[in-house]
């Protein structure tokens, strides 16, 4: 992803243009056919209105610094002046017309899916991280969507808490992640890459660290990704990992973290994240720390420094306690080293 | 009685006693206008500055000037404050200054309420304050989404602040809306029929009138959420049957229509400056007047563009697309109306044009971005991101409060008596346009670069830091701005030079009187013979033979606050009627109150105890009013006028109940739910019977009455009092037998609500029913009571009328649907 500095002479140049090259998560820089449509739309919406308002402004700065004598307002003029004022309204009445036709017309494009799901994943947002299943795969991960490029996939949201709102703009639209119902949303990525995304419904003190990615890979590199990720996590051999293990149960952690293979939790919502393979997600806690061992040791003892307002308890762990802990959960799910 | 004797008269009945305790009764409408007004500057100041640290917390990436739960309380308050405790007061207090000018009106025609509605507003606005100060303040956003602000997600004091608060000051706006809408109708001076109201008194007709049709949406809200959490009950609660949608639904239902009851008197403003500035009458009159009822009736159609990734079908939010792109079009047929007047006219750019014009400008910018996120696809996009922040930062300060300011220019000369400083003001505008732009038009771009609202810190790789630091950047000129204006108004309240009647040559009846005027407004009610007094015809002032009373009204021959009543849509005299003077029952009845409001958030049981504490001191509002005895007027009084606006508002409010009550019942599985049989119809219909049956001697007793039998209500009135006694009690031992509690689930909330209101029209009948009885008994009364007697009898019809619908829905509802 490409980033540059923005002049503030720039800005108040070109927003379109501008919008169209800054930061990871923009609307205007599709690479899907749903962000496409909108993006158009948009560009389309924007162009269709800031010409004709600049016109009206310009006019209605000349009108107030011309400098004359007030005629004689006949009842003829006054007549004159109100047609005026209304074949404006009229013109007006015609472009929202129009503006209305483009709003329905690429609305039911946005809705229809391009072609069938290759397949389903649920997502149930949380304060404040995305938990993510692949239903069809036995996969259970958190704040980040792995999908083949090209190929369009249905996702099935819902909330466990308050209301969340999923978006990512390069794919598509948001839509609302709704407690007590389940809605349906299709991607699609054209092109393989990471499109990052955030919770955009204010739900509680840390909406702002929710974020989220949808990772899409070539078609054979995804096949990969699932070969990685479907097993479950071999029995500890190494003795630390033996040690990081029984930390983990000890600890409680697995009150709400499960780890497959290892220690399971029954179905969606789960309270934490699945930890089977943390240690090959790019983040930590929705984007808020890097996925590093120091990150997480950092983390487990005092998740609220990093994100106040977090649901997970502080710890009071053993420094090698910690040290086991950290390594085990971020081992390779075959047992070798991350 | 000489001349100057009937001054002295006006002088002492129109003045407000001295001291403190005169200071605590004041109920004229020029004094409780600027009331509200500074008050609302005040809390104007203090919303700005959590602004600015909200501004200084977003200028770079991880800055901690504040945490994020400071944060979340900084934005609600802010976004609460601006709207409910700044703009709509502001306008409200202008409106409660201006009209009666505007009109040729000697005072509002509730002067009390004037007074109560203006107590109300200051101790929810301090209250709210306090809670800030004390670390409390809501933190879910001024709109509150459940579950987040559910007992569930916010088991704090903070929401709870926010729903009693935001309750009781919706109290304030609506006893203004009333009093606004009666005094329009009732009190203009004749010869101003309808199609002669200056535009700014159309525009806050029509405010008024969507404040009576939005905001008791919004009261029924706040208290389902407050039902929800202090009374345990299941409106919005999912396990308990609840829905969260239903919540959005409700507060959309009014806050839409809060946007323009923001931006309709704006625009009122706005017409009111430009023709005065520009030296001609406005082009196109008519299409104003259109322009403004339309946007009025509209508005109520596009709460939906709120909740567009909410997940409703699409079909359906197409409609309320094309109604949001179209509200538009009156907006702009007013635009291209100023532009021609402007153009016909020459125009002088003094401060009060430079904020119109800078309202022209921000008001087209914000109004295409609005057409935009009409759409629903763009808006998936932009929803709820920071391209909203600056649309609508655009609309409502563009759109508000540049004509704030400018109407603060316009009429600072007439409420101060001297002239704000040109020089200054010009400073004020240029500071202010060129801060705002650069505050509000990057978060455009940063919201298109993906940067959701109300997020308190974002990170690095974002790369939001460039537009924020600019838009932070541009709001410490926008502070810069806002001191210069601060200044202006302090320095030239004292030094400003003097105005005189009329110092820019405007058209309507305010200019007419000295400035400040008189407490008496005008001493010769003017006679109005077009749309603009000033500028046609004779001076309003010259003697009209034919209206005797005039004469009589300009020299009284004893101290009364005399004012004419006219008929609504032409402005004949009807009658002249005698409003009542200073008291401090008003602020006795508004502490009262808020008892009941404070005390929910300590204690429910304060909730009745206010109640029989606000009953208590009503009558002595009431009782206070020594009025002179007057022939009954032959028309309707302004009294009844309020009662059927009051009637309107709980229609509203009874409406949203009903709708909600539907609502539930089409989310639910079952209903009722398994487990619970449909209510058995024996009870509730005697019930019914027993109130409708009520109607018949009240109705005989208002016809007796106005048929000259004075005795028959004293029989009549206890007759009917039983059988609402009997509906109440009926209606509250079938509530007592069935099987469920509110507290069970969504049904058990619903049907105990409805009914529990219906039990409290019961007694509220009963009281008033009381009051007036007394009163008629008393026999002094009977000549002038007639007015209390027929306003009772709406009322009663009301409480019947809605039974009907009531018994409908939580009685047959279970069994037909």
């Amino acid at each position: 992803v490409t980033r540059g500095r923005a002049t503030p002479s720039l800005a108040l140049a070109a927003l379109p243009l501008l919008a169209a090259c800054e930061g990871p998560q923009r609307v205007f820089a599709p690479a899907g056919p749903g962000a496409e449509e909108i993006g158009r739309l948009g560009m389309f919406l924007i162009v269709a209105t800031v010409v004709p308002a600049l016109v009206v402004i310009a006019i209605a700065v000349a009108a107030a610094l011309r400098r004359r004598r007030p005629p004689p307002g006949g009842a003829e003029t006054e007549r004159r002046d109100e047609r005026v004022v209304v074949a404006a309204g009229v013109a007006s009445a015609l472009l929202i017309g129009v503006l209305v036709l483009a709003n329905v017309w690429v609305g039911r494009r946005v809705v229809a899916p391009p072609d069938e799901p290759a397949f389903d994943v649920e997502i149930v947002a949380h304060q404040f991280w995305w938990e993510v299943r692949y239903p069809q795969h036995g996969i259970a991960s958190a704040n980040e969507l792995h999908v083949p490029a090209g190929s369009v996939v249905r996702v099935l949201l819902s909330s466990a808490d308050v209301i969340h709102s999923l978006w990512i703009p390069e794919l598509q639209g948001k839509l609302d992640a709704m407690p007590g119902r389940v809605y349906a949303k299709w991607l699609r990525a054209d092109r393989p890459g990471e499109y990052r995304g955030q919770c955009a419904e204010f739900c509680g003190l840390q909406h702002a660290r929710m974020a989220f990615w949808v990772v899409a890979h070539p078609p054979e590199e995804f096949a990969r990704f699932l070969e990685r990720e479907r097993p479950p996590r071999a029995p500890a051999v190494d003795p630390v990992h033996v040690r990081g293990a029984r930390v983990f149960a000890a600890a409680r952690c697995d009150a709400c973290h499960a780890v497959r293979g290892h220690h399971e939790l029954e179905g969606l919502g789960s309270p934490g994240p699945d930890l089977t393979h943390l240690g090959s997600r790019r983040t930590l806690a929705a984007g808020t720390l890097p996925m590093t061992e120091e990150a997480l040791a950092e983390w487990i003892l005092d998740p609220a420094r990093a994100k106040p307002g977090v649901r997970m308890p502080a710890t009071d762990l053993a420094p090698e306690d910690l040290e086991a802990l950290v390594t085990w959960l971020l081992a390779s799910p075959e047992g070798g080293p991350r | 009685v000489t001349r100057n004797g009937s001054i002295a008269h006006l002088e002492r009945a129109w003045a407000t006693p001295p001291g403190f305790a005169g200071w605590l009764s004041a109920v004229n409408h020029r004094v409780i206008g600027v009331r509200y007004m500074v008050t609302s500057l005040v809390f104007f100041a203090i919303a700005g500055i959590e602004a600015a640290v909200i501004r200084a917390q977003l200028a770079a990436p991880e800055l901690a000037v504040v945490g994020p739960e400071r944060f979340n309380q900084l934005f609600t308050m802010h976004g609460s404050s601006m709207m409910f405790l700044f703009a709509v007061p502001f306008l409200e207090g202008l409106m409660i200054y201006v009209v009666p000018l505007m009109i040729g009106a000697r005072d509002m025609v509730f002067p009390r309420l004037n007074a109560f509605g203006y107590w109300v507003y200051l101790i929810a606005g301090v209250a709210l304050h306090v809670s800030f100060f004390a670390g409390v303040a809501p933190n879910a956003g001024w709109f509150n989404y459940v579950p987040l602000s559910g007992a569930g997600f916010s088991p704090g004091v903070n929401i709870d602040f926010w729903v009693t608060m935001i309750t009781f000051l919706e109290v304030a706006a609506l006893v203004a809306a009333v009093e606004i809408i009666v005094t329009i109708f009732r009190q203009r001076a004749p010869g101003m029929s309808l199609a002669r109201m200056p535009i700014f008194v159309w525009a806050s007709l029509v405010t008024a009138f969507m404040i009576v049709f939005a905001m008791p949406a919004l009261v029924v809200a706040s208290l389902l959420l407050g039902l929800d959490r202090l009374a345990g009950m299941h409106f919005f609660n999912i396990p308990g049957g609840g829905d969260p949608l239903l919540w959005q639904h409700l507060f959309w239902y009014f806050g839409h229509p809060d946007v323009y009851i923001m931006l309709l008197p704006a625009l009122g403003i706005v017409s009111s400056i430009i023709p005065v500035f520009a030296r001609r009458s406005i082009v196109g009159y008519r299409l104003h007047v259109f322009a403004i009822v339309a946007i009025g009736f509209v508005s109520f159609g596009l709460w939906v563009h709120h909740m567009y990734a909410a997940g409703l079908p699409l079909v359906g939010m197409n409609f309320f697309a094309a109604a949001s792109m179209s509200i538009a079009i009156p907006s702009a047929i007013q635009i291209y109306s100023w532009i021609a007047t402007l153009w016909r006219g020459a125009p002088r750019l003094e401060p009060p044009l430079l904020f119109a014009m800078g309202f022209l400008v921000l008001f087209i910018l914000g109004g295409i971005t609005g057409v935009m996120i009409a759409s629903v696809p763009f808006d998936w996009q932009v929803h709820d991101t920071y391209f909203i922040v600056g649309h609508f930062h655009y609309v409502l300060v563009g759109g508000v409060v540049f004509p704030i300011f400018g109407a603060i220019y316009f009429w600072f000369p007439k409420i101060t008596g001297r002239m704000p400083s040109a020089r200054l003001g010009r400073w004020h505008f240029w500071l202010m346009f060129v801060g705002f732009n650069l505050t509000f038009f990057p978060l455009h771009i940063v919201g298109l670069q993906g940067m959701p609202r109300r997020v308190y810190t974002y990170q690095l790789e974002v790369d939001w830091g460039a537009m924020n630091a600019v838009a932070t950047a541009g709001a410490a000129l926008m502070a810069l701005a806002v001191a210069l204006f601060f200044l202006n108004v302090f320095r030239s309240v004292r030094r400003g030079a003097e105005a005189g009647p009329d110092p820019w040559g405007a058209d309507t009846l305010e200019w007419s009187t000295s400035s400040p005027p008189p407490s008496w407004n005008f001493r010769m009610i003017p006679v109005v013979r077009g749309r603009s007094p000033l500028w046609e015809g004779p001076p309003p002032d010259a003697p009209v033979p034919e209206l005797a009373w005039r004469t009589a009204l300009a020299a009284p021959d004893g101290p009364r606050r005399e004012t004419p009543i006219t008929t609504a849509l032409d402005a004949h005299p009807d009658h002249v009627a005698h409003l009542p003077g200073p008291s401090v029952w008003p602020l006795w009845t508004a502490l009262a109150v808020t008892v009941s409001f404070l005390g929910a958030l300590m204690n429910l049981w304060l909730v009745p105890f206010g109640g029989l504490l606000t009953g208590l001191c009503l009558l002595g509002w009431h009782r206070t009013h020594a009025r002179e005895p007057l022939p009954p007027p032959p028309g309707r009084s302004a009294t009844w006028s309020g009662i059927a606006l009051f009637v309107v508002i709980e229609g509203v409010a009874i409406g949203s109940l009903l709708v909600s009550y539907y609502y539930l019942r089409l989310g639910a599985p079952a209903w009722p739910p398994t487990g619970i049989e449909p209510p058995p119809l024996a009870l509730p219909a005697l019930a019914l019977a027993l109130l409708l049956g009520s109607v018949v001697p009240v109705a005989m007793a208002e016809r007796a009455a106005r048929r000259g039998r004075l005795d028959a209500p004293t029989r009549l009135l206890p007759v009917a009092a039983a059988g609402v006694l009997g509906y109440g009690v009926l209606t509250t031992l079938e509530l007592v037998r069935h099987p469920f509690r509110w507290w069970a689930n969504a049904y058990g909330s619903v049907v105990f609500t409805i009914s529990g209101y219906q039990v409290l029209h019961a007694i509220v009948l009963v009281l008033f029913g009381a009051a007036v009885w007394a009163s008629w008994r008393r026999g002094v009364a009977a000549r002038r009571e007639r007015a209390a007697l027929e306003a009772l009898a709406l009322y009663w019809y009301f409480v019947a009328g809605v039974s009907i619908p009531v018994f409908a829905t939580v009685e047959l509802a279970p069994w037909l649907l």
